[in-house]
């Protein structure tokens, strides 16, 4: 029971590094979002906004894809039993 | 419990920091410890009295905390980027030395991103960025090309560290519960491998263009104004070259070290300080061409508020830290590095690039802004006992870092050590047969 429990835990806290990075790149997307709004609410040239978002943002995501990639598949690639 | 030489084989002394660290860990965490405490102390004083304790000035607006700035960040080029490119060009030294520059990347980023914030006086203003941010401010690409360097880092540094992780968490000694949370379950299997090398081989090619575009960008904080000598097409590949030139020569400098405290001499032979010299001897040449290159187009046209800043570094008052930058950058590394290639040599060379590339970001920043193209009389700039203070502070916080680090990883990546023993030999054999016409031809 004890160790179930320990387990659990375990389990949660190993999903902390996915859970920062995909925050990192989510909250780096709804910021730059923000910022395109902003700059289309205030008539100011949201170019070099869009310009940049179509960079970074997949970049973030893919780092953190990369992640939850490995996370997944060495769980997944434990040894049976 | 096993003991750590039982447990670990052959490689047993890449696990002697974290399980016998002795009285100098000790020693060294307390004086890091103790000046890093200052450098906080001389910043909380500065927050309550403000930035007239610093030397800044009109019209001297950046100096000291930006040249660390981009000095911490141009050194973290080393790490990240040295490593993927030898990963994927399949280089075989570079296997103990993959992990030790990966270090040095995410320490020095999270040190040189406070610095931005130490310069603003005001670190509550840091939030204006996301509240009023413009893209149109190459700041505000430096934060969006820092913090996806730093992400980047970071998960290319951990994936290379799960079999290690593993390692330790079987060996079943202190911190035991940290190892298993962090080794997501890893237990060696063809299928964790597979996934492991496959996430590694993605973020190999992800980070060499993350890691090109940081310098980039930090190059057009200055290179989008119209200051005088700031002002120029070249920055960007001229910041990158000066950036992988420093890196380089801290990253070997960090090498000396822990060979020496560390025992590290089977594992960091003198073949890789000869390699990683030649890249230090070519990048002090492409340096030195890109400086060159720099000043004659700045002299030529001979354009008045330019040519004031160039005569200031010349034979101004900067002069003495100019020609500074051109010896200890220039003219020492290539004199070390062509005729005394030896582990002392390259230490000294590196040490020697080291201060010189430090002075080349205050020959940038600060000459530029004491003689603007506004009407204000020339300025001038000394540094007070804040900003040296917190400079340091930020020294003993990446030994302070690095330390830590060794206190709870081995600081060589003992699986890639391991698989090249296993395998790289015969790798590198087949490779090279490959190279070769297709005869039968006995490869030594």
């Amino acid at each position: 029971m004890k160790n179930g429990n320990a387990g659990k835990i375990i389990s949660i806290l190993q999903l902390f590094p996915v859970i920062i990075v995909w925050s990192i790149a989510l909250g780096f997307t709804t910021f730059i979002i923000y910022i395109i709004n902003l700059s289309n609410a205030l008539e100011d040239k949201p170019s070099i906004a869009v310009g940049i978002s179509l960079v970074a943002i997949p970049l973030l995501w893919t780092m953190a894809s990369v992640l939850t990639y490995v996370f997944v598949g060495l769980k997944r690639g434990r040894k049976k039993g | 419990m096993k003991r750590a030489d039982e447990h670990f084989g052959e490689d047993a002394i890449l696990f002697d920091p974290i399980y016998k660290p002795g009285k100098g860990f000790y020693v060294a965490l307390s004086v890091f410890l103790a000046v890093a405490g200052f450098a906080v102390y001389l910043y909380i004083r500065q927050y309550f009295l403000g930035l007239g304790v610093t030397g800044l000035n009109r019209p001297v607006f950046w100096s000291f905390y930006i040249v660390n700035f981009v000095f911490f960040i141009g050194i973290s080029h080393a790490g990240t980027l040295i490593s993927a490119i030898l990963r994927l060009s399949k280089a075989e030294w570079r296997r103990p030395i993959t992990r030790v520059a990966e270090i040095i990347t995410v320490v020095v980023l999270l040190i040189g991103a406070l610095h931005p914030i130490i310069d603003m006086g005001r670190p509550d203003r840091a939030l204006n960025v996301f509240l009023y941010g413009r893209y149109q401010s190459p700041l505000l690409w430096d934060l969006t090309a820092i913090t996806t360097y730093l992400m980047a880092s970071t998960v290319y540094l951990y994936l290379p560290m799960i079999p290690d992780i593993a390692m330790m968490r079987d060996k079943g000694t202190k911190f035991k519960w940290l190892y298993t949370i962090l080794s997501w379950g890893y237990e060696g299997t063809p299928a964790q491998k597979h996934v492991i090398e496959k996430g590694m081989t993605i973020m190999m090619v992800m980070v060499v263009p993350i890691a090109v575009s940081v310098h980039t960008v930090i190059s057009y904080l200055f290179a989008m104004t119209v200051q005088p000598m700031w002002h120029s097409t070249i920055f960007a590949p001229y910041f990158v070259v000066g950036a992988i030139f420093s890196g380089t020569a801290v990253l070997l400098v960090v090498m000396v070290v822990l060979r020496k405290i560390y025992h590290l001499e089977t594992y960091l032979k003198e073949i890789h300080f000869k390699h990683l010299g030649t890249i230090l001897l070519v990048m002090s040449l492409l340096w030195g061409y890109f400086t060159f290159s720099e000043y004659l187009t700045t002299y030529y046209p001979q354009e008045p508020h330019e040519m004031k800043v160039f005569w200031y570094k010349f034979i101004g008052p900067y002069a003495v830290f100019f020609w500074g930058m051109v010896a200890t950058n220039l003219v020492i590394p290539v004199l070390l590095l062509s005729f005394k290639k030896d582990i002392k040599g390259i230490f000294i060379a590196s040490i020697c690039v080291s201060i010189g590339m430090w002075l080349e970001r205050l020959n940038i920043i600060v000459p530029s802004l004491v003689s603007t193209r506004l009407p204000y009389p020339t300025g001038f700039y000394v540094p007070t006992l804040t900003e040296v203070g917190i400079f340091l502070g930020g020294i003993a916080l990446f030994c302070l870092g690095y330390l830590l680090f060794a206190k709870l990883f081995p600081l060589i990546t003992v699986w890639e050590i391991q698989e090249g023993r296993e395998h790289g030999i015969k790798e590198v054999n087949d490779r090279i047969r490959s190279y070769l016409p297709d005869k039968k031809i006995d490869v030594i």
